[in-house]
């Protein structure tokens, strides 16, 4: 018996000798190794694309992060406006439709060879819509010729445009490269090291970069699919940095070791609505579940207060087109909302679904939450979550649903982007909006002569969406970041970016 | 030699079956591989070309047809999510899944073995009591709550090693496999309880057996008996306990990897299946069900090694 007992705990003991021993002999730990040689771990919830090409990512994860090894003539800059980058100056003639870009000296791709104009004449054609091009990106059809000569690059546009500029951010690739899919090659203050599949993607300081040099030496992106499995690597010491956190996840880092950043995640978030099917082809019905929705209660119950309430399809960072007023055009009203009900011919109430793509967490609580308000007016909406690829197929492409929880993001970093899917014909008005007078606005803001009067029609075009209640507005979420006490520099921008070359680790005490 | 035709044929048919079920069920969900790699940002002329470029628009039978000639090729197509080669891809993760496996497998032999085969009671009532709780336990708790635990406790809390962090593949074995020693354990300690208890009713039924007592009347030792005779029973039916532990392990090494952000099979799996990454899964599947068929088979033929009785049954 004895022996029985004997063997049972010497059992116990040599496996807990076994994992102890594993723990010895560890150096420093990890995150102070790190800091000592200036890099960084930063954790991302999924992969990148499976092509590196900038031209071809469509994966706001992958802009996000390879956004520090491409540049293009012009940058977006934190506060949403554009700054000459790989071009030093630019000429825009007096018709608007000639714009003359000097290119910048000495700026050297990562792979040693030296930006020429060809380069950038190569790039554009490339997305653009023409004969030899592959039409990357639909709206540089607008672009009649590009040329190049010496250090100018000349672009000749069809009709004028004002946001032309923003799309001369598309990254520079050295002409005829072949391997930018698997190993990528640009002008960034970071390059390209390595990739390994659902594991981590390696960037290393550029020496050779023509501006700033960054202060990290070397980014490690871990791909950690689980919010369970970053917040652990947070606290182990595995990482330094990660983004898009709930609010709930953040509060379990322990505040010695980290900092939490707020900021906007740039995404209009709504109650989409089809509104080509019954009962939300009719303007009441809509009407009403905006007045049913109380949306500080949803981000107080799901959000712990976290986000900014919005009442369109533009979100605050793009301040120059954001209108305010439009945020309380449908006050929480459940009186109201029955009326509009009985009007529409519903005094009961309906029955609804909500499809939510079941890997997004705040979309889900959102429509949790949603289901719950509706309750009250006699509307039963049943949730209906499925995965990301089925939205994409069902929801978003073949338009098969009632309403859907989502964020949508400006896809070109564009205030225009937000606004013209919803015109009767875009191939992405995926709520089937039909409103004559939107369409109006719409081309009259293209051809709009100056900036003032476009921005006066784009928000006309805002007011059209909210009066007509095309969706249930909620708000642009937080994105909350989790720091390690010791790296500085984290920047925001009006879009979803990771600025790696403004972080670094403060000087040690 | 008809028992070895036997085996393979139907071997190369749960084989075959697998895969044509792998293929069927990516036929009834929706979600296109397409549309997911192009996001929302997919314009009908993209999408069409890209279709065209994955080969999605030929009809299901051909593109099964097609990837079953690859197969015996040794070409296993292109993945979609990383334009890899899928050999390549899964080439990268096999290693660390494989030996994963081999760890946990090892550790369920090395603790349940001499766990499982002191008679019980051993220890008196109390250590049974513990001993019991302790098991009733671990083989509740899901795998991914006990992964989270022990990833917590040993890595945040004792720091004995850094979750999220597996070294580089290839550059550092020795701390691959002291990473993996974690998850390793998370999946065996379940299997370690389930198998003692396997064990004990095991050799508690044998013991109770007319030729136990006819040994004990001849004078043998209880040592002796135990593992004279007694084991050797008890093993057969605990071979073929080990080889459905071993299939088990490879769905719990699914899920542990996700906990433990383990660059293995089964991440890789479950991420192409959300992708739809056809290539991948395909092959992935075929491959895990390949090794829990070897398995069943490796501990059939153990046991009829082990128990003449087996192969004179089919010699007749």
């Amino acid at each position: 018996m004895k022996k029985a007992l004997f063997s049972f705990v010497s059992l116990l003991l040599a496996s807990a000798l076994l994992l102890t021993a594993c723990g010895k002999g560890k150096k420093a730990r990890p995150e102070e190794a790190r800091r000592a040689a200036g890099e960084l771990t930063v954790g991302i919830a999924q992969d990148l694309d499976e092509s590196l090409d900038p031209h071809y990512a469509v994966a706001a994860g992958t802009k996000e992060i390879m956004f520090n090894v491409f540049e293009g003539l012009m940058k977006p800059t934190p506060s949403g406006d554009l700054a000459r980058c790989l071009a030093s100056d630019v000429k825009k003639s007096e018709d608007g439709l000639t714009y003359t870009f000097t290119l910048r000296q000495n700026v050297a791709f990562h792979n040693g060879e030296t930006m020429e104009a060809a380069d950038v004449v190569w790039s554009i054609d490339r997305c653009r819509p023409n004969d030899g091009g592959e039409g990357l990106i639909p709206a540089l059809s607008n672009i009649a010729d590009v040329t190049g000569q010496g250090d100018t690059v000349t672009v000749t546009l069809k009709a004028a445009d004002n946001d032309f500029l923003s799309y001369m951010t598309l990254a520079v690739l050295p002409e005829g490269y072949g391997e930018q899919a698997t190993s990528p090659v640009g002008t960034g203050p970071f390059r390209f090291v390595s990739r390994e599949a659902q594991h981590e993607i390696v960037l290393a300081r550029f020496d050779d970069y023509w501006g700033e040099k960054p202060a990290l030496s070397k980014v490690t992106c871990r791909v950690i699919e689980n919010a369970e499995g970053l917040l652990m690597g947070l606290q182990s010491g595995a990482l330094d940095l990660v983004s898009h956190l709930g609010s709930t996840q953040v509060k379990q880092l322990p505040e010695a070791d980290f900092k939490i950043e707020e900021g906007t995640m740039n995404l209009v978030q709504a109650l989409y609505l089809n509104n080509a099917v019954k009962p939300f082809d009719d303007i009441r019905v809509r009407q009403a579940l905006c007045y049913a929705v109380d949306v500080q209660k949803l981000l107080d119950t799901a959000f712990d207060g976290y986000g900014s309430p919005i009442g369109s399809s533009m979100y605050p960072a793009f301040a120059k087109y954001f209108d305010e007023s439009l945020t309380n055009r449908y006050p929480h009203d459940p009186a109201k909302a029955k009326e509009l009900l009985a009007e529409a011919g519903y005094p009961d109430g309906f029955s609804m679904t909500i499809t939510v793509p079941s890997n997004y967490q705040p979309h889900v609580d959102t429509a949790e939450v949603l289901a719950d308000q509706l309750t009250e007016i006699g509307v039963n909406a049943e949730l209906k979550p499925v995965e990301w690829s089925s939205w994409l197929s069902d929801v978003y492409a073949d338009r098969k649903f009632e309403s859907t929880v989502i964020g949508v993001d400006a896809s070109n970093m564009t205030a225009r982007a937000l606004l013209e899917r919803f015109v009767s014909t875009a191939d992405d008005n995926f709520i089937n909006y039909q409103n004559a007078d939107y369409d109006a606005l719409f081309e009259q803001a293209t051809a709009a002569a100056d900036d003032a009067e476009q921005t006066a029609l784009y928000k006309e075009m805002e007011k059209n969406l909210t009066e007509n209640a095309a969706n249930v507005y909620l708000q642009d979420m937080a994105d909350l970041v989790a720091v390690r006490k010791g790296v500085e520099g984290l920047t925001f921008y009006p879009m979803y970016v990771l600025d790696l070359s403004a972080l670094g680790w403060a000087a040690a005490e | 030699m008809r028992y070895a035709v036997k085996r393979v044929g139907s071997f190369a048919v749960t084989m075959l079956l697998v895969a044509v079920l792998t293929f069927a069920a990516f036929s009834v969900v929706s979600g296109d591989p397409a549309q997911r790699l192009l996001g929302t940002s997919a314009t009908p002329e993209r999408l069409a070309a890209l279709r065209e470029e994955l080969g999605l628009n030929a009809p299901a039978p051909e593109r099964f047809l097609k990837w079953l000639g690859g197969f015996f090729t040794g070409d296993l197509g292109v993945s979609f999510s990383y334009k890899q080669p899928v050999s390549e891809l899964l080439g990268s993760k096999l290693p660390v899944t494989l030996t994963l496996t081999a760890m946990s497998f090892l550790l369920i032999v090395l603790f349940s073995f001499p766990l499982g085969l002191i008679p019980s009671g051993a220890g008196g009532r109390f250590i049974g009591g513990v001993r019991a709780a302790f098991n009733q336990l671990s083989m509740a708790a899901p795998p991914f709550v006990l992964g989270v635990g022990i990833s917590w406790i040993c890595g945040v809390v004792l720091r004995m090693f850094t979750p999220g962090a597996f070294p580089d593949p290839g550059t550092d074995p020795a701390g691959e496999l002291r990473y993996l020693l974690f998850p390793a354990v998370s999946m065996a300690v379940p299997r370690v309880a389930m198998t003692v208890r396997m064990l004990r009713s095991g050799v508690e039924s044998e013991l109770h057996k007319d030729y136990v007592r006819a040994a004990a009347a001849r004078g043998a030792s209880g040592a002796f008996i135990l593992r004279r005779h007694v084991l050797r029973n008890v093993l057969a039916s605990s071979v073929t306990f080990l080889g459905q532990t071993m299939a088990e392990i490879v769905g719990a090494g699914v899920v542990i990897e996700q906990v433990f952000a383990v660059p293995g099979l089964g991440r890789l799996l479950i991420s192409s299946v959300l992708t739809r990454d056809y290539p991948v899964v395909q092959a992935a599947v075929v491959l895990l069900a390949f090794w829990v068929c070897l398995a069943g088979a490796a501990a059939d033929l153990v046991n009829r090694l082990a128990d003449p009785r087996l192969r004179a049954e089919h010699k007749a």
